[in-house]
């Protein structure tokens, strides 16, 4: 049964104004970005059900953000179990593409980085552990603050900054290996 | 204190925390003017920040290119679905070349009668075609094997040999009379056209169900809804005798498993209440 929504917030503005945002916190956390639309109509549904139990102790789009992070790793994981095999043979591929061209080297910011690189770096991005990849992908979305990351995934703002520190060292890491293994 | 490479490297992940003290922090800064190599060390970590950043935004491009194209995705799933009953098709179609055609789709009781409406002429036919197997063509008033695997469309009759008390709950789970030794069993039958029924066996659960020796069952013919406002544990006959229990009937059964109370459900709960009660304290149901 849907719970009748608090009268004080006209939920349906509410969304339509965070929508945007709520789009790229779901591409954050998303393993593919195609199904982060579905999250997001997913999430809002929960919402509008569960907007009772929102104490009003945090902005909507924060309590919002949760729900979508939630939805979008159960969706992966429930994703992951039905395209097992696919998933396999995705990562098969990526070991035997690019060849070596493709060199990884520090970005130089006075042009812009090819998008073939670009998407090398998504792959890699998307082999980082969950709560190591969302907090750095939450980091690249506009405006985004740490203390909004900690509380989008409850976490403490120190915990937050550590893993985006491990995710970073980890994301130059698995680079500089391909590097190295193209140019062998 | 001595801030050197090493130092920084152990303490980088506490440099990117701000988790360093003001005096660590004016060294480390300190150190970091004069090391080339901890300053690129540094420098190559931030730099991932634009990399995700053009990897977010590459995401948001597929993200909304999929959001736009929700057709394709749609007539994706339709040819999906038609090839599957394309497929299901072919397979009905393929079974029923190896199973001789359609003559075995016929329902079991119609191609019954016909073999029983023409008699010996039609199966002396048959035994010059299937000459292989003479011993079931020898008899042909024999009646005509059952085919297996087809169930007979009404549930079967209960009869005098059928189990006494045999009830299913919503979650398939069977409990017979034997599950319910050392209780007081109160079965109330109820059906769909007498609710009162239904909310008199309420009335007994409100009054009777909190007794740890005491259980309460609704009993209907067959799973059905819950009547609005009812609690009570709901469960159907799973052919059973059903202890000769009538529709808006009940019985009382003992810790043994004996009928100690029969009587109907369509009397006035004041009344029937009490009976009960009676009933339970003298068969030691608290």
């Amino acid at each position: 049964m849907v719970a009748a929504p608090d009268p004080q917030y006209d939920f349906e503005a509410a969304a339509r104004d965070c929508r945007p945002f709520l789009l790229q916190i779901a591409v954050a956390s998303a393993r593919n970005p195609v199904d982060a639309e579905d999250i997001v109509q997913e999430a809002l549904l929960r919402g509008y059900r569960g907007i009772q139990r929102f104490r009003g102790d945090c902005p909507l789009r924060i309590w919002l953000s949760r729900i979508v992070v939630r939805v979008a790793i159960n969706h992966h994981r429930s994703a992951a179990r039905r395209l097992k095999r696919w998933v396999f043979f995705g990562d098969v591929e990526m070991e035997h593409e690019d060849g070596t061209h493709h060199e990884f080297d520090p970005p130089d910011r006075s042009r812009s980085v090819q998008r073939e690189k670009i998407m090398d770096v998504d792959r890699q991005v998307n082999r980082l552990p969950t709560e190591f990849k969302v907090p750095l992908m939450m980091l690249a979305v506009d405006g985004m603050t740490i203390p909004e990351i900690a509380e989008i995934l409850e976490i403490p703002q120190g915990t937050v900054k550590s893993r985006v520190f491990y995710a970073r060292k980890r994301l130059k890491s698995a680079l500089e290996n391909r590097l190295e293994r193209n140019r062998k | 204190m001595k801030v050197d490479c090493q130092w920084l490297s152990t303490n980088l992940e506490a440099f990117f925390s701000d988790s360093l003290d003001a005096q660590q922090l004016q060294l480390a800064s300190e150190h970091l003017k004069t090391c080339l190599s901890c300053r690129s060390e540094v420098q190559a970590l931030r730099d991932m920040d634009p990399l995700v950043k053009q990897v977010l935004k590459l995401r948001m491009t597929k993200a909304l290119a999929a959001a736009h194209a929700p057709k394709r995705s749609a007539a994706f799933q339709l040819g999906l679905a038609g090839t599957a009953v394309a497929l299901v098709g072919v397979l009905v179609f393929v079974v029923m070349g190896r199973t001789g055609g359609l003559g075995d789709l016929l329902p079991a009781s119609q191609t019954t009668l016909q073999s029983e409406s023409r008699p010996n002429s039609q199966n002396s036919n048959d035994v010059k075609v299937d000459d292989e197997i003479p011993a079931l063509r020898a008899k042909p008033d024999a009646p005509a094997p059952k085919s297996p695997g087809i169930k007979p469309g009404p549930e079967p009759p209960i009869t005098n040999t059928s189990p006494a008390f045999l009830v299913t709950d919503p979650a398939g789970y069977s409990t017979n009379l034997e599950d319910y030794r050392g209780r007081v069993l109160v079965i109330g039958v109820w059906s769909e056209d007498q609710p009162e029924a239904a909310q008199n066996i309420q009335k007994l659960y409100q009054a009777f169900g909190s007794r740890k020796e005491v259980r309460i069952l609704g009993v209907t013919s067959r799973n059905q809804e819950r009547p609005a406002g009812t609690t009570f544990p709901m469960v159907f006959n799973n052919g059973s005798r059903l202890l000769d229990i009538r529709s808006s009937d009940f019985a009382v059964v003992d810790k043994e498993g004996n009928v100690q109370m029969r009587g109907s459900l369509l009397v006035d709960p004041n009344v029937l209440t009490p009976r009960i009660r009676a009933k339970l304290d003298e068969s030691g149901g608290r």
